[in-house]
């Protein structure tokens, strides 16, 4: 029996899948599953891939509708519930944002750049009859990102735990599903980095099942005339949060978890009593380096 | 709705919709709890029999009413073991067991005194249970206290369950030791030889042990969604008797768990299983009816 970790590099992020196994064949077996759901789950949903789901759909934008699988679907219904639930503030529909906003030239877009953008926000326009999506105007688009990894670490995960792993978790990009403790019942230990200092950690986190993920405001971000502009957008504003260094949430699923440190981090100040009133554990650090916490 | 109100529901809606996602949810049929819970549960039993025999000839066809409310509290220890306790109340209306530990009336001109037996009565227990967690299973040691006026139960159980790979089936093998002790309550019968009633001469202290089984198999359907179906009960098996049940229990989101239970059992002379029942009960029917809900905290 024997601890095996497996890096990998999908969705734009640092990946690993680390298992109990009785051997490395046994391990590799299990983590090239993980890796092919994950590289599945990519190639279905990004936008950058011309024949993704995604592509098609937003390709079509103002035309016509594409029908779409019962996953994809179910995708499409969990963004109607992250953007009812959040008063608009999650919004698949806000990608288009990133033509405003060039984080490698580091500059503050035109403000009538980004009202022209904010004119093609708006999941609640998206036309959804039966299995067919329409976006009703050129230039839409919608964009799984905003959950997309969660997801895929959520069904990575259950895929391992339904061939029979029972020890591990798989991370991708610091969402992590656990997929059971340690072979002695004892929890993974996640070091929850400090969004000022990169290789520094604030806290550690037990986690003998469920999940973790975490925002900040360090993930991708410019600075310009002293002022942070991280890649976590208002779809209503068109400028980036500025509240939160960074929001840790501890769920059941990463997709849980993920959604609500996102929504925290969309909700600014009012983001302290969304964390409060989720139920859910989680740690979150304001601009001043407060940390505010609570257990699960 | 206030906007703190407005979140508490997002958060458990938002629970629900992430789990609906397409198999991002992994079951496991039994796994050490990670919270402590509370249950609430209620139960409705009533009894009947659908003909008479010589010896019960002009008795009450409804025989016995039983409502009970219990409390359950089950607290996690170390990862791999939980422990939990119960304490149980319950009415019993109709033909409580301090009539059937009599024996049926010998002769029809001796009736039975309506107020000694059938009056309602209460009962309380403890149940104190160690559950012990493996990777594809569980084991758990239960022992259980009951008292009530006349009658007084002690048990020892031991209940195994093994699950399948795909953690989707789960197979239960368990046995129970019972160690009961009746000092029935005095009863006044009407003898019609003196036209009066009269205290009549009571077994004192009697002991019955009883040793039971169960076999169960358990099914998940959903993500959400548990499907249980009892298998006939060994103890009940040896009177003739089946218990077909059916019991479902619904998770409506991370806290909160709603359970729902139906049983029929239903007695008759030839099914018994040796072929040779007891002549003198009539076919019996019993309906269970359970509900619980139960909050993770």
């Amino acid at each position: 029996m024997g601890i095996f970790r497996f890096g990998f590099r999908a969705m734009a992020c640092g990946c690993e899948v680390l298992l109990v196994c009785t051997d490395k064949k046994e391990a590799k077996a299990f983590a090239a599953l993980a890796v092919e759901e994950v590289s599945r789950i990519e190639r279905k949903y990004s936008r950058y891939l011309p024949e993704s789901i995604v592509s098609r759909i937003n390709a079509a934008a103002g035309h016509e509708s594409v029908g779409c699988d019962d996953e994809t679907m179910a995708l499409v219904k969990y963004g109607n519930t992250l953007f009812e639930s959040s008063n608009g503030l999650f919004d698949c529909t806000a990608g288009v944002l990133r033509r405003g906003w060039d984080f490698n030239s580091a500059v503050e877009p035109d403000p009538a750049k980004l009202s022209e953008l904010l004119r093609l926000i708006g999941w609640n326009r998206v036309e959804q009859d039966g299995n067919h999506v329409r976006l009703p105007q050129v230039g839409m688009e919608i964009d799984f990102g905003g959950f997309g990894k969660e997801y895929a670490a959520d069904r990575a995960a259950s895929i391992l735990h339904g061939k029979g792993a029972r020890h591990g978790y798989v991370n991708l990009g610091g969402d992590i599903r656990v997929i059971g403790p340690k072979p002695d019942g004892s929890p993974w230990t996640i070091g929850i980095q400090d969004p000022r200092h990169k290789d520094r950690t604030i806290a550690s986190i037990p986690l003998y099942n469920g999940a973790l993920a975490t925002s900040g405001d360090y993930e991708r971000y410019f600075v310009a005339d002293g002022k942070r502009y991280c890649h976590i957008i208002n779809p209503r504003t068109g400028y980036p949060v500025t509240h939160w260094r960074s929001v840790t949430v501890v769920a059941p699923l990463v997709a849980t978890a993920g959604s609500h440190t996102t929504i925290a981090m969309l909700k600014e100040g009012d983001g302290l009593a969304f964390l409060q009133n989720s139920r859910l554990g989680y740690l979150a650090v304001d601009q001043l380096g407060q940390i505010f916490h609570k257990n699960t | 709705m206030s906007s703190a109100k407005k979140t508490t529901v997002f958060g458990a809606l938002f629970v629900a919709a992430a789990m609906a996602l397409p198999s991002v949810q992994f079951v496991s049929a039994k796994t050490a709890p990670e919270r402590c819970s509370v249950s609430i549960k209620y139960l409705n039993y009533q009894d009947s029999q659908s003909g008479d025999t010589p010896l019960t000839a002009g008795m009450a066809k409804d025989r016995i009413g039983v409502n009970a409310f219990s409390v359950m509290g089950v607290m996690p220890i170390a990862g791999k073991r939980s422990v939990g306790v119960s304490l149980l109340e319950d009415s019993i209306t109709g033909a409580s067991p301090a009539y059937h530990s009599s024996g049926f009336p010998p002769k029809n001109n001796i009736h039975h005194d309506g107020e000694s037996g059938a009056s309602g009565e209460l009962r309380h227990s403890v149940d104190l249970e160690l559950t012990r967690y493996y990777p594809q299973g569980s084991v758990t040691d239960g022992s259980s206290y009951s008292k009530e006026s006349d009658y007084v139960s002690r048990s020892a159980s031991l209940q195994g369950s093994m699950s399948t790979e795909d953690k989707n089936t789960t197979l239960t093998l368990g046995g129970s030791l019972t160690a009961d002790t009746i000092d029935p309550n005095a009863m006044k019968i009407f003898d019609a030889a003196t036209n009066a009633y009269v205290d009549k001469k009571q077994v004192v202290h009697e002991t019955k042990q009883v040793a039971t089984g169960i076999v169960g198999v358990t099914r998940v359907l959903t993500k959400q969604d548990i499907v249980q179906y009892y298998s006939e009960d060994q103890r009940l098996s040896a009177f003739g008797a089946v218990t077909p049940g059916l019991k479902v229990s619904k998770q409506l989101n991370e806290e909160w768990l709603v359970d729902l239970g139906i049983e029929r059992y239903e007695q008759r002379d030839e099914w018994s299983r040796s072929g040779k029942g007891d002549p003198g009960v009539a076919t019996f029917n019993a309906s269970t009816i359970k509900a619980g809900i139960s909050r993770q905290l």
